[in-house]
């Protein structure tokens, strides 16, 4: 494998993903503010030398701000309205269109289709906690933004 | 002269994206059609004269690799140039679709003039084909 699976490695990823695709500037933190609500959760599976999936994590209020920065419009902008789901799907994509370049190389690998749900707080803790590694980001807002990786494929 | 596009994706954001940025790039577009993967895009392709397709590789039903395929061996659609739109970072993969008969490559995330280039680039060459003929 080109890289090893690390807190940093996600971290990167991800960091460098919303600077450049949704110009949101975010930082590592090891004291994540706890998510208020409902969380939308994003997972795409990859198989390559190894099969995992990512899972990103962020509140809906973020996901719409993505969705406007994605477009180019302002938050709730007539074209952003109802695709805040799509859009963290569309940025796990570009995320692990990276992230396995990083891990594996040019080792083939066959990424899947993002699958988007809404969950609760405490669902999505236990994602975490059964993640291999997770890196957990803060916006200039206070937003808080998750990227975890399981090795071992897709998790129903 | 206006250019009728293509836009492949199952994404519904990624498609008004690249919209956006046809526009954006300041290309004379005319009827910009949508599907949501290669089948839908086939479809479109047999009932209206398309200049350039821009498809991503992952969708359901049909990829973006199973539609330049399909397009290569269709008589009527194989000079249709196909863009790949997707955030693949494999040189090994996009080598691969481009031997497969994609005519150009765009990574997301993407800006207006990386549309640019491309389009004009390829309706050149179309061009120069059909008064080489």
């Amino acid at each position: 494998m080109a890289a090893e699976v690390s807190r940093e490695l996600l971290a990167e990823t991800l960091g460098s993903a919303l600077e450049e695709a949704a110009f949101v500037f975010a930082e590592d933190t090891g004291e994540p503010p706890p998510f208020e609500g409902r969380v939308i959760e994003a997972r795409l599976s990859f198989v390559g030398p190894q099969e995992a999936e990512l899972v990103l994590a962020v509140a809906p209020r973020f996901a719409s701000m993505v969705a406007a920065n994605l477009l180019g419009e302002d938050e709730g902008g007539a074209a952003a309205t109802g695709d805040d789901g799509d859009a963290v799907g569309e940025m796990l994509n570009m995320i692990a269109g990276t992230f396995v370049v990083e891990l594996f190389g040019e080792e083939p690998c066959r990424l899947g289709l993002p699958r988007v749900s809404q969950v609760s707080g405490e669902e999505h803790e236990r994602t975490l906690a059964a993640a291999t590694a997770a890196s957990t980001m803060v916006d200039e807002d206070g937003n808080r933004i998750d990227l975890a990786l399981r090795v071992g494929g897709r998790q129903e | 002269m206006s250019y009728c596009v293509l836009i492949a994706d199952d994404s519904a954001i990624v498609r008004s994206m690249v919209r956006k940025s046809l526009t954006m790039a300041g290309l004379d577009l005319g009827e910009v059609l949508e599907a949501a993967n290669g089948r839908e895009a086939l479809e479109q392709l047999r009932r209206t004269w398309v200049d350039v397709v821009f498809a991503d590789i992952n969708m359901p039903e049909m990829t973006g690799l199973e539609l330049v395929q399909a397009m290569k061996s269709d008589e009527v659609l194989a000079a249709t140039p196909v863009v790949i739109v997707s955030s693949e970072r494999s040189q090994a993969r996009i080598d691969a679709l481009k031997q497969s008969g994609a005519a150009a490559y765009v990574k997301k995330p993407f800006r207006p003039e990386h549309f640019r280039g491309v389009v004009e680039s390829l309706l050149a060459i179309k061009k120069e084909d059909r008064h080489g003929r």
